[in-house]
């Protein structure tokens, strides 16, 4: 039985009616069938594989959001310590917006600031 | 790793850090951060954060202390001496890998998160000083947790705590 999160079901809904895409028109571009968005929308959790379909179909999309909506962990591989640490605020939520805002600064500040420096996971 | 070795990890770093670098009170914190070659940053941030450690590969590991008007002097010492904690206390993960914590009123009392606050007080109030300065304040207890906390560089709060944990009383005997 799939896991259900209606999180993860308004995150769906919001990317559908942002890009006035239909299930269909959503399946056609990447390849995960209608019946499947028409789920997701109503709040099933897919795959890890077919996160990753969706976010490489639609760049406007970010795959950690995705992930983080899904309660699945921080994509191997991520190397932007921006998106790395959003990731773990995202599920901060009694941490105001304005202070995750001016963490992700300082930890952009700083990233910059040694830019110099590799960036592994 | 166990909560139970985290512990006994704080207490020996604590316990290292003034032995090693000769400190006296109230503990020069900058300087403990400095060798350990950590940069220390201050910020204006929302009164929710009291600090973050972070760790970038390629970048000395940065700590950044909230000196928003709300976070009082004591306040921010103790979150500086917490996040030299996560420091040491990660001393044994891949120096090139990533790491960052973040600490707020709402940050969940993880067992490393009190073991960082175990090494915070072990390091600003070692248990044979903070004997020492209760027995020669023995004859002013009215101003002694003052006194004392003024020369630990903590609140009066967390003094208090911890001569509770000593067993020491933190009030005057009443007088019969």
């Amino acid at each position: 039985m799939s896991r259900v999160s209606p999180g993860f079901g308004n995150l769906i809904r919001a990317f559908l009616a942002s890009k006035k895409l239909t299930f269909r028109a959503a399946s056609l571009e990447s390849g995960v069938s209608a019946a499947y968005w028409t789920d997701m929308a109503s709040g099933r959790i897919p795959s890890e594989d077919v996160i990753e379909k969706i976010a490489a179909a639609f760049g406007e999309i970010n795959e950690n959001e995705l992930r983080s909506a899904a309660g699945y962990s921080l994509k191997p591989g991520t190397t932007d310590p921006v998106e790395a640490v959003d990731f773990v605020l995202r599920g901060q939520d009694k941490l105001p917006e304005k202070a995750k805002r001016e963490i992700l600064d300082f930890v952009r500040e700083t990233a910059e600031k040694y830019s110099g420096g590799k960036s592994s996971t | 790793m166990t909560s139970g070795r985290f512990e006994e990890e704080a207490a020996y770093f604590a316990h290292r850090a003034w032995e090693s670098l000769k400190l006296s009170l109230p503990v020069e914190l900058a300087r403990v951060a400095d060798k350990l070659g950590i940069v220390v940053s201050e910020r204006d941030f929302d009164e929710s954060i009291d600090g973050l450690y972070l760790r970038l590969p390629g970048a000395p590991p940065v700590i950044a202390v909230n000196t928003s008007y709300v976070k009082p002097p004591a306040r921010r010492r103790f979150t500086l001496a917490h996040e030299i904690g996560h420091h040491l206390l990660s001393h044994d993960l891949n120096t090139e890998s990533r790491l960052f914590f973040f600490d707020t009123f709402s940050t969940r009392r993880t067992f490393i998160e009190r073991a960082c606050d175990r090494f915070a007080v072990l390091l600003l109030m070692p248990e044979d000083l903070v004997r020492a300065h209760y027995a020669e304040l023995e004859h002013n207890p009215g101003k002694r947790v003052a006194v004392m906390a003024e020369r630990f560089g903590v609140s009066t709060w967390a003094l208090r705590r911890r001569l509770r944990e000593l067993g020491l009383q933190t009030r005057p005997a009443r007088k019969r």
